[in-house]
């Protein structure tokens, strides 16, 4: 508020006299009082200029600071929307209009990322709109403050980025124009601080000169740093907090994600009336009312049960279509006497058009039947429904009658053209059955109309599906948050969990993954290696497999496998039973069927579609992990027993050892060489290294399609056959191949599919017996991840193995027999895939890839980002120095 | 910090006599003759004309608003920095404001950048063709922005303009004497390019009177003003009468073409991200060397821009609710701000009327002396 000058003065003017002058007691006095002037001259009051002074200035500098920061920011968005105002009006002054162009700044990036924001997909994307707009703004506002203000604050002792309010209550950056600077707000002390700071000479005359000198080329040079370095700077610094920030915006969103979809099954009733489709009733009202009183045909039974359905799949909705038909759309007509008359009608019509002669007009009367003929025909249906065929037999006989009158009239020598006579005929029929002038006549009085009692029975139905899909959208819900391959499920978000740090704990270095980047089976390759190096040393061995056991124990956290498999697996099949029961009592079978399926099989139906999709989701998700312990458990037995004896065995369906692979005769020799006998022999080193090159390749690439079509492995036809030698290792722990693909095996290797011990030994080697008593130890205090392992080992000996025809029509590898028959997997190859699990190449490719682009790129930018930083901050110490060099002082 | 100034002389030595950057900038002013390239009345500015006049208003043509962009630029990025950094006395306001631009074309460099020069490095096939898709996509719509926004400015200015004969953005070449940095330096004089309406508080009025020595009226360009204002003709002194409605209409013009600008400037990015451009980049080439790549790129640049407008009006393809129509609300959005700004510029509450001095001091109201 603006004290008022004038009436100040004025004020005092006629004021002070009364108050100065001391009243005499007992003296009259006359007094000649001042009137007052008529008009107020404010030229001849302004022309007196000594009395008026300017106020006291009311600047002064402003103190930003954590705690003042809310403050300050209420006050400014006060400010800006006064600035906002008074621009509307044509008021603003400059410093309000420069506000406004960063208020108008900010409200356009918001648009940008509100409409990024409707076109992202994912949520965290979504999200990740406006922490991308937050941070590139508060980047512009911190690389200032972070690089120039502090070390500027550290080094010149004041804050070149000082900003002060001037009278006006405008607030400004105190060294904005180097050529108006408000010095006279700093006292003394604050300036003779800057000076001793900056070791300006104590005793020098003109100090605050010299020292304001100074201040202002510092704050100069740091003004120009910043718009030079500014624009490097921010998009660098905003996308470097980005990426730093996503893992947690994704974790903060997934946090309240599962929170939320964990609500479902914890208060079910409220899930219900949240997901309560509001469709499926106001649109079946609106059809019934639309088709009110209208006879009922497949096209409106077809809407009726698409908009009962519309929630579910079509399946259920051809069933219910098939329901709704059933009940409502049979073709019955009434037929009545009231039909006679349009019926003669319409025959007189057709036969005069299709003729159009004067023959056939003149007898006209002799051709129609008459009502008594018509009468006849009707009397034993009048007043009956009939359905089509009845009507169309009705119709026949009429077109007979036609016929015969036709045929008489020839006899009594009328002449009647032939074509003619067909002629009429043909036209009392129609294209199809129901058409032509007789049925349009005959089923003119159809019964199936939706009326109330149809009309009840459908509202009823919708009632019921309307709260069956409630329960079934919540549920869907459910199961699709948890589990869907979708971007931002915690199916998705486990699987990134789980797969990235396994990077980290094979220590697979940013050279490999750039070497390694582009193609699968070098990653494939890597993996070998490292695992192989891994199972050699014990120590590391339990380190790693604990490490990532507990890192696989997470889906407890989040996917909650338990309450898949326990509460929603309850809960949906209550669901599906009630409704059933409900549609049932309706009428619904059809319906019913394709709900629960029929006779207690619900294969394809939607409540066996829903149970295995969580199934399958969590079997792929567990195999796929459990995948990666038993390739390590793999090097770990090759490591604990180079002679491969385990894949020897034959195990029966709980990995228990009942005896020994046929190893063939070897020739015995005496000392001359000459063959003396033959005995059984030994495993020959070469087949063991064949054995281990194909075990190798299946632990880490192995696919279904392996495992069922393409099992071709090429090996030497003629092994050395005096070589029983155990495997040996190299010095990192890989095995040191003596003779397996020594031979050329892409000219001389051949595919030998009958020899059906060798993929037995294969599938032993990784999927037989127990698991190592290391891998065992390591995993005990993670007994679901063992169990998991342990199952995934049982389902690929038991269910992969045992199939009819793996890998080539009856090879069966792991042979099971029951009551003297064999007993094949009936597993489909569908399940089999689960069963493998997806290979962890493909899984390490693609993370590893990922984490090679993160790395190459914060590991450019990031470079770019230290270096400018480093680069300005070090700028500082050179400010402040050109030309400002002082005696120093005498001591 | 009151400096010694060498007062005004008609003797201004064009040359200053050791500082080489100083002689370098002032290259336009070496020689006492010779003109500026920017034109006033459609001639070029005589460098004597500016010597003796101090300021001259600018046309607004494409050519001249051309030239001192780049007079503008090459400076921000040269002289200006040089002299901020040695922390010049005569580094001043109107520098410091040029040298503004500068963080937003590096910026916007390094912004294209922070999305594209890591991707080459990327794996050949799936994520290198997408990262580059999304990549050229967001430098494009870094793109757009600054054009978009530049080129939006206009939809308020030049109606205003038309409508009003307010030249809101009315350009004006400035001489400015710089101060003696050393003991023999001479007069070093420098162009600075200005708006007249640049302060609102303070607009340079002077520049539109006519010269009168030149036998021009000196109100002309306020009666042609205040006559389109509907203030009437033949005004006894049509520039008072006229410059309280100038400064709002410049006032609220400046509001309006700020946040209608930032608005069309996410337009230009929602345009930009959308699918129909990878069929441009698909052929994108800037080689106009090879002319028929060239023109065929061009082609192709208009048929994406086009298409991709759509897309952004019409939202994604079965999309429904907000997700179709945010193309649509933010161009809407956009075209009302400009619609409604111009719109406000052209409706006044306070047409002055011509005021008697007797009624200048109103006796309930108070006043202030500043």
């Amino acid at each position: 508020m603006q004290t008022n000058l004038i009436n100040s003065y004025m004020h005092a003017q006629t004021k002070t006299p009364q108050s100065v002058q001391p009243k005499p007691s007992d003296e009259i006095e006359i007094v000649t009082r001042r009137k007052a002037k008529p008009d107020f001259d404010i030229n001849r009051e302004l022309a007196n200029r000594t009395f008026i002074r300017p106020l006291p200035p009311k600047g002064h500098i402003v103190k930003d600071g954590i705690m003042s920061a809310p403050a300050v920011f209420v006050d400014d968005l006060a400010y800006d929307m006064k600035a906002l105002k008074a621009a509307w009006k044509g008021e603003a002054n400059d410093h309000q209009l420069g506000r406004l162009n960063d208020l108008g700044m900010k409200l356009g990036g918001l648009g940008i990322a509100s409409y990024l924001f409707t076109i992202k997909k994912s949520p965290v994307k979504k999200g990740m709109e406006f922490v991308g707009l937050a941070s590139f703004f508060a980047s512009m506002a911190l690389w200032p403050k972070l690089f120039l203000e502090l070390p500027a604050r550290m080094i010149h002792g004041f804050n070149p980025f000082m900003r002060y309010e001037d009278s006006q209550g405008r607030k400004k950056p105190f060294f904005q124009d180097n050529q108006y600077l408000p010095f006279d707000m700093l006292s003394d002390k604050q300036i003779n601080k800057i000076g001793n700071r900056n070791r300006i000479p104590k005793y020098m005359p003109n100090r605050r000169d010299a020292i304001q000198e100074k201040t202002r080329q510092i704050a100069l040079q740091n003004n120009t740093m910043w718009m030079l370095t500014a624009g490097f700077a921010t998009p660098v610094m905003s996308s470097l907090i980005c990426n730093k920030l996503e893992p947690y915006v994704e974790n903060v969103y997934s946090y309240f994600m599962n929170k939320k979809v964990d609500d479902i099954l914890l208060d079910f009733s409220a899930a219900q009336k949240k997901y309560r489709p509001v469709g499926i009733e106001r649109d079946v009202n609106s059809l019934l009312e639309m088709y009110k009183g209208r006879v009922v045909d497949e096209k409106i039974i077809g809407n009726i049960a698409a908009a009962l359905t519309q929630e579910l799949n079509p399946k259920v909705e051809a069933g219910m279509k098939a329901d709704l038909m059933r009940m409502f759309g049979g073709d019955k007509y009434n037929v009545s006497d009231l039909q006679i008359k349009p019926l003669i009608k319409a025959m007189t019509e057709t036969v005069k058009k299709s003729a159009n002669s004067d023959v056939i007009n003149q007898n006209l009367t002799k051709i129609i039947p008459t009502v008594e003929q018509v009468n006849g025909l009707f009397a034993p249906v009048s007043g009956k429904q009939m359905d089509a065929q009845g009507l169309k037999k009705i119709a026949d006989e009429l077109a007979t009658l036609i016929e015969n009158n036709l045929d008489k009239l020839r006899n009594e020598g009328v002449r009647i053209n032939r074509n003619l006579h067909k002629n009429i005929i043909k036209n009392l029929y129609g294209k199809s059955e129901l058409d032509g002038p007789l049925m349009s006549v005959l089923t003119n009085s159809p019964t199936s109309i939706l009326d109330d009692n149809a009309q009840n029975i459908i509202r009823k139905i919708a009632a019921q599906m309307t709260a069956f899909c409630a329960e079934n959208n919540a549920l869907s819900m459910y199961s699709f948050k948890k589990l869907a391959s979708a971007a931002d499920t915690s199916k998705g978000k486990f699987w990134n969990d789980v797969a990235k740090p396994i990077i980290d704990i094979l220590k697979i270095t940013p050279e490999e993954l750039e070497n390694t980047r582009y193609d699968r089976l070098l990653v494939a390759k890597l993996l070998n290696s490292k695992m192989a190096a891994i199972a050699s040393d014990n120590q590391m061995y339990d380190q790693i497999i604990k490490a990532a056991a507990a890192n696989l124990a997470k889906i407890n956290n989040n996917v909650k496998p338990d309450d898949l498999n326990g509460k929603y697996i309850k809960q949906l099949e209550m669901s599906y039973d009630v409704a059933a029961k409900a549609f049932n009592s309706l009428g619904l079978t059809k319906t019913v069927e394709k709900l629960v399926g029929k006779n207690g099989c619900e294969v394809g139906s939607l409540l066996g579609i829903s149970r295995s999709f969580v199934s399958d989701n969590l079997m792929n998700v567990r195999n796929s992990f459990a995948r990666f312990f038993n390739a390590m458990n793999f090097y770990k037995a090759v490591a604990n027993d180079p002679n491969l004896n385990f894949a020897n065995k034959i195990y029966d369906m709980n990995g228990n050892v009942t005896g020994e692979l046929f190893a063939g005769f070897r020739n015995i020799y005496d000392g001359a060489g000459n063959v003396t006998g033959r005995a059984p022999g030994k495993l020959l080193r070469e087949i063991k290294e064949e054995i281990f090159a194909l075990a190798d390749y299946l632990a880490v690439s192995g696919r279904i399609s392996d495992y069922s079509v393409k099992f071709e492995f090429l090996r030497n036809l003629k092994p050395n056959m005096t070589d029983e030698s155990s495997l040996e290792f190299n010095k990192d722990g890989s095995v040191k191949y003596k003779y397996y693909n020594k031979a050329k095996l892409a000219t001389d290797g051949v595919f030998i599919p009958s020899d059906t011990n060798f993929f037995k030994r294969v599938m032993n080697a990784l999927y037989g017996g127990q698991i190592q008593p290391e891998t065992s130890s390591a995993l005990e205090q993670y007994l679901p991840v063992k169990g998991m392992l342990e199952d995934f080992r049982r389902n690929m000996m038991n269910e992969v193995g045992n199939s009819e025809n793996f890998a080539f029509p009856s090879k069966v590898v792991h042979d099971m027999w029951e009551n003297g028959n064999r007993k094949y997997s009936k597993a489909s190859p569908n399940r089999m895939s689960l069963f493998v699990g997806s290979a962890l190449d493909d899984m390490i490719t693609n993370t590893a890839r990922q984490a090679y682009n993160t790395q190459k790129w914060l590991k450019t930018f990031g470079g770019f980002f230290a270096g400018l930083a480093g680069f300005t901050v070090l700028s500082q110490f050179f400010f402040g120095r050109v030309g400002n060099r002082y005696k120093k002082d005498k001591v | 910090m009151i400096l010694p100034v060498k007062n005004y002389s008609n003797n201004i030595l064009f040359a200053a006599k050791r500082n080489k950057q100083e002689k370098l900038e002032n290259s336009q002013l070496q020689e006492e003759e010779g003109y500026l390239f920017v034109t006033n009345g459609g001639k070029r500015i005589s460098k004597s004309e500016l010597k003796k006049k101090q300021a001259i208003p600018v046309d607004n043509t494409f050519r001249n608003r051309a030239y001192i962009a780049w007079d503008k630029f090459s400076n921000a990025i040269t002289m200006y920095p040089a002299r901020g950094l040695k922390g010049s006395k005569n580094s001043n306001f109107y520098e410091f404001l040029t040298m503004g631009t500068v963080p937003y074309l590096t910026g916007s460099v390094m912004l294209m950048s922070v999305f594209n020069s890591v991707n080459k490095f990327f794996a050949q096939h799936k994520e290198s063709k997408m990262a580059s898709r999304f990549g050229n996509k967001m430098a494009l719509g870094v793109l757009f922005y600054g054009l978009a926004k530049n080129i939006s400015e206009s939809f308020v200015t030049t109606p205003v303009k038309w409508f009003t004969g307010v030249d809101t953005e009315q350009p004006y070449v400035k001489l400015c004497y710089k101060l003696p940095e050393r003991k023999d330096d001479g007069d070093t004089p420098s162009v600075e390019f200005h708006k007249v309406y640049e302060s609102l508080e303070f607009p340079y009025w002077n520049l539109n009177y006519g010269d009168t020595s030149k036998g021009e009226p000196m109100n002309a360009y306020y009666d042609r003003v205040a006559k389109k204002l509907g203030l009437g003709s033949n005004l006894k002194d049509s520039d008072q009468d006229a410059k309280p409605r100038i400064k709002e209409i410049a006032v609220k013009a400046n509001l309006a073409k700020t946040f209608s600008s930032y608005l069309w400037a996410a337009v230009g990015v929602g345009v930009a991200l959308q699918q129909p451009w990878d069929d441009y980049f698909k052929v994108a080439t800037l080689k106009f060397w090879q002319p028929k790549k060239f023109v065929k790129s061009i082609g192709v640049f208009l048929d994406s821009f086009a298409d991709s407008f759509s897309a952004f009006v019409k939202g994604p393809e079965g999309s429904k609710g907000v997700k179709k129509y945010a193309g649509a609300i933010l161009l809407g959005t956009a075209a009302a701000a400009s619609l409604a700004g111009i719109t406000n510029v052209l409706t006044s509450a306070n047409k002055p009327s011509k005021l008697d001095s007797a009624d200048i001091i109103e006796k309930d109201r108070k006043y202030v002396v500043n």
